[in-house]
């Protein structure tokens, strides 16, 4: 059949391709294609160019699975702890009387201190994979082990455009997770000068949220629910590693 | 329950974002901000289509992110060649599997970045990351017909494109 002589539906190759034609449709195109020029040349520049796509495809980094659980995880525990708090309250406050209402103001007077909404995403994101660790039974026991053992892999994530990388060790009994990211960690709310003194500087520690936070330089933040003077202890070991 | 339904789909919206970013890590960036998203309006989901509807938060995440860049996708967006590539139909009887076999993914991509932004985006949904018609139409909000014309019409383009390049590497490399 000349080139010119076929009217079919130009769609009918890349249909017929996929898999998308009706079988009787399919075996009308096939028996089609013994006669058709056109079409012919037309499946098979369609069949290369839908192999060449397959070349692009690429499997997921191995740890995209983690990260994404671990932001997803993150978004529903500040969804939980903020918005959704708030609303519940809100809702069981228009249903019960004036003196419910009250007790329900006083239930949100208690419940906004732990929200810390002053604590910066960044921060709070590693607060959050440190609240996973177990804590310790005895963090001293730490104190006096030879080296950090990193456990699992790192895991990288991105908050409000900060690129964190997280790692965490082993250290006796006591687990550490620490941050690295390609911008200042921001110091939250009550954080003090590493040295103790109220202030800022370039070493800060903080407690949120029960997690004690080291930040001995600006990029690199330790967390562990432990004491925050024994985590400042753990900090060279675990760095130097 | 979110988690559950929708990282089955990982690999699918991977691979769709890896061609929407620039390199490997923004591709990741954006993986995290789609379920991200994803997960923010989980409440309205109706259940139906999941990797579809995936795949269309991860478009316009992508599409957020260049605006907010303020510059151009590379994939998104590309580049409108000043002439389009030779009309002619390839012949690839002889030379398919040994063009495809030679040619590297680089190749692949740049061939890919001349296509006209609908025929590009459709054909990444299709063939790079998997999708049916089907789903591609729900995604784009378009007909499933206007998906396999653009479909067709973009194969066609880059197979020509691509010949085209193996052609004139051969030429290159030929007995003198």
């Amino acid at each position: 059949m000349d080139r010119r002589e076929c009217e079919r539906d130009a769609r009918e190759p890349a249909a017929f391709l996929s898999g998308e034609l009706s079988a009787e449709a399919a075996r009308s195109f096939d028996k089609h294609l013994l006669s058709c020029e056109r079409c012919w040349h037309a499946v098979r520049a369609d069949r290369f160019a839908r192999e060449a796509g397959y070349r692009l495809r690429e499997a997921p980094p191995a740890d995209l699975a983690d990260r994404v659980r671990f932001a997803v995880e993150l978004a529903a525990a500040d969804r939980s702890s903020g918005d959704h708090r708030r609303r519940r309250v809100f809702a069981v406050g228009t249903a019960l009387t004036a003196l419910a209402a009250a007790l329900a103001l006083g239930l949100l007077a208690w419940l906004l201190p732990d929200r810390t909404p002053t604590t910066p995403a960044p921060v709070a994101a590693v607060v959050q994979y440190a609240r996973l660790l177990p804590t310790s039974g005895s963090p001293s026991a730490g104190a006096h082990a030879d080296r950090p053992t990193p456990v699992g892999s790192p895991l990288s994530l991105s908050v409000d455009g900060v690129r964190i990388q997280l790692s965490y060790y082993r250290l006796g009994a006591a687990e550490v997770a620490v941050a690295t990211a390609d911008h200042p960690f921001p110091e939250p709310a009550g954080a003090r000068a590493g040295d103790g003194s109220s202030g800022s500087g370039m070493a800060w520690t903080a407690t949120v949220s029960g997690v004690s936070l080291y930040c001995p330089s600006s990029t690199t933040l330790l967390a562990a629910p432990i004491g925050v003077d024994t985590l400042m202890t753990f900090a060279p070991r675990i760095l130097a590693d | 329950m979110f988690l559950d339904a929708t990282l089955p789909h990982l690999d699918a919206v991977y691979r769709l974002a890896r061609r929407l970013a620039a390199d490997p890590a923004q591709a990741d960036d954006l993986v995290q901000e789609t379920y991200l998203r994803a997960f923010a309006k989980f409440d309205q989901h109706r259940g139906e289509q999941t990797r579809a509807w995936l795949a269309a938060i991860c478009v316009n995440a992508a599409r957020a992110e260049a605006r907010r860049a303020r510059r151009r996708p590379r994939e998104l967006l590309g580049f409108e060649p000043d002439t389009p590539p030779a009309a002619r139909a390839p012949d690839p009887d002889d030379v398919a599997e040994r063009a495809i076999a030679a040619l590297e993914r680089e190749e692949i991509e740049n061939a890919l970045a001349q296509l006209p932004e609908e025929q590009r985006l459709c054909i990444v949904l299709m063939d790079v990351s998997g999708y049916t018609a089907a789903e591609v139409a729900r995604i784009r909000g378009c007909a499933r017909g206007t998906v396999l014309s653009r479909v067709y019409r973009g194969r066609q383009r880059l197979a020509a494109l691509l010949v085209d390049l193996d052609n004139r590497q051969e030429s290159d490399h030929g007995p003198a």
